[in-house]
């Protein structure tokens, strides 16, 4: 499998091509290693870079020609934001003595108590609303695919008629749920 | 369908300037549009979370697919003789050891090992476990204090099988399993047929786990600590013997990991009598009959299907019910019927300890 099949698979949203992505784990394992990190951060690296670059790619705004390059500069941006904020949060809770029994409180309290995210929500509600709906939210909403894109891959006549139906299953999941509910979900 | 039509331009940034300021005008001036707005931004917002989130679950997969094919991508446009990115890490590295490890590193590492997520991630690490004398006996520590007596015979775990408990007794009543399990309790493992079991740490992280031989004997290395490994078709507690930064080289020999959920090696319970009605709403809540806890259980539930875990860590007690793959919560001071509310494995922590995982198949390493 080359890069130039993979990408093509993919902008055709045949996501599972998304493993061979996974192949350029031992490069960012490297990079944490060197870099006050481990294995698993690593993993949880190259798994947002990719869902980044996947989100570009679908979006029509992944235009290079160097996915290893683009994905590991990905990884290094990320891991010194990350660096950079744990050492902010350093700075603020230098004062507090007993950092343990805080974070077990908090585990604890996490434990116990379960919110249900807007993020659950929506799955749910798509869920609830099936296809062809999930899918063409999903496309448009969360992958801002342009509706001639979405019309040709999922057999609609034209982006006008895709749209309509875009539009009658925004209006049928809105129905699942009410303003004073969906506004104080975070 | 025309202010959906109106409201979802808006959102997808495709109004030009002047329908911007009609938008704005009303939006201000139309309190049931405002509304309307806001809902729509809420459900934009959240599609967006959804959709990340499950493609992120959905990686894992992926993962796990890379790990069991081996996948590599070859090169097809150009050959990049030595990375820039790579070259340029050197220098970042060079930087990172001097100024950042210097800086904040201890600070880092505190963090680090006071997080929140690490508890449970890190479960194993707090039980700890005697090199030879008796495995076991649990050491108190300053996060998990000695308070609960494990009744669990020291080597041998009983495994629990199938619907044992999971009689019907006629009619609309049935009773469902009842399991208990101290959380985070003694790690532990069967290994036959080329197939390792790992129990009690359902969190575990397959990618900072080696198996690695010296000579004939098996060994699991995790974190820096190596584990003794016999083949056993019952459930036996990990041993540690020591600690290594080495598991060797790779061999061509591979083994399978399957990492238990943690109802896998829970021991069967008295604590609480189930009862199932069938019903059309999913409901449940708790009541005292003479003294002992009953569970009241609505719903569609095939009894077979069903599992109610006690979940116990040194001072406090969590219900669950685990039906197929689904987890629900179930709140003992609830005793007037409530709906039943399913734990995401996205954003919930105890819902992924119930979860089956995929076998994971890993090479096995020599050393020396």
């Amino acid at each position: 499998m080359t890069e130039t099949q993979i990408i093509e698979e993919l902008k055709k949203g045949n996501e599972n091509y998304l493993k061979y992505l996974y192949s350029f784990l031992p490069d960012v394992r490297r990079f944490t290693r060197q870099n006050n990190g481990d294995e698993e951060d690593a993993k949880d690296l190259l798994q947002d870079a990719i869902i980044s670059f996947y989100e570009n790619l679908r979006t029509g705004k992944y235009l290079q020609n160097n996915l290893k390059g683009y994905l590991l500069t990905i990884c290094r941006n990320k891991w010194f934001d990350k660096l950079d904020k744990l050492k902010r949060q350093a700075n603020k809770i230098k004062d507090i003595i007993s950092i343990n029994e805080e974070a077990e409180e908090d585990r604890q309290f996490e434990f116990r108590i379960q919110q249900r995210s807007l993020s659950d929500y929506l799955q749910d509600a798509l869920n609830k609303l099936g296809e062809p709906c999930k899918t063409l939210i999903e496309a448009t909403v969360y992958l801002k695919i342009r509706m001639e894109q979405v019309a040709q891959d999922y057999g609609y006549a034209d982006a006008h008629s895709a749209r309509q139906q875009k539009l009658r299953c925004l209006k049928r999941l809105k129905g699942f749920t009410s303003y004073e509910h969906i506004i104080n979900l975070i | 369908m025309k202010d959906i039509d109106l409201i979802d331009r808006y959102l997808s940034n495709e109004l030009d300037e002047q329908q911007q300021q009609v938008f704005k005008n009303r939006y201000l001036n139309d309190p049931d549009f405002k509304k309307e707005v806001e809902a729509y931004q809420k459900i934009y917002e959240g599609v967006e979370k959804a959709g990340r989130d499950s493609l992120k679950q959905r990686l894992e997969g992926y993962y796990n697919e890379y790990i069991d094919e081996d996948l590599s991508i070859e090169e097809d446009h150009k050959i990049i003789p030595i990375s820039k990115w790579r070259s340029n890490m050197l220098v970042l590295s060079g930087i990172a050891a001097s100024v950042l490890l210097v800086a904040f590193g201890i600070w880092y590492y505190t963090l680090k090992e006071a997080g929140p997520n690490q508890q449970i991630a890190q479960a194993p690490n707090n039980t700890k476990i005697d090199s030879g004398g008796k495995p076991g006996k649990y050491a108190g520590t300053k996060d998990h204090p000695t308070t609960t007596t494990v009744k669990q015979n020291p080597t041998t775990l009983p495994i629990t099988k199938g619907n044992q408990y999971g009689l019907t007794n006629g009619g609309k009543v049935n009773t469902v399993q009842v399991l208990s399990v101290l959380h985070p309790g003694l790690w532990a493992y069967t290994f036959k047929d080329g197939v390792l079991s790992v129990y009690n740490n359902p969190a575990l992280g397959i990618i900072r786990l080696h198996v690695f031989k010296s000579g004939d004997q098996y060994n699991l290395w995790y974190d820096g600590n190596v584990y003794r490994l016999d083949p056993s078709a019952s459930i036996k507690t990990l041993v540690k013997t020591g600690q290594s930064e080495d598991f060797g080289t790779k061999t061509t020999e591979v083994l399978k990991v399957q990492v238990e959920p943690l109802q896998a090696a829970a021991n069967p319970s008295d604590n609480l009598t189930v009862r199932l009605q069938k019903a059309d709403q999913a409901q449940y809540f708790f009541r005292k009959e003479k003294d002992k806890q009953v569970l009241e259980l609505r719903g569609n539930f095939v009894p077979a299907d069903s599992k109610v875990i006690e979940v116990k860590t040194a001072d406090t007690r969590n219900w669950y019910l685990v039906y197929k793959s689904a987890v629900y919560e179930l709140n003992e001071k609830n005793i007037d019927p409530t709906n039943l509310r399913e734990l995401s494995g996205l954003s919930s922590e105890a819902a992924r300890l119930f979860m089956k995982r995929d076998p994971v198949t890993v090479p096995v390493y020599a050393r020396k």
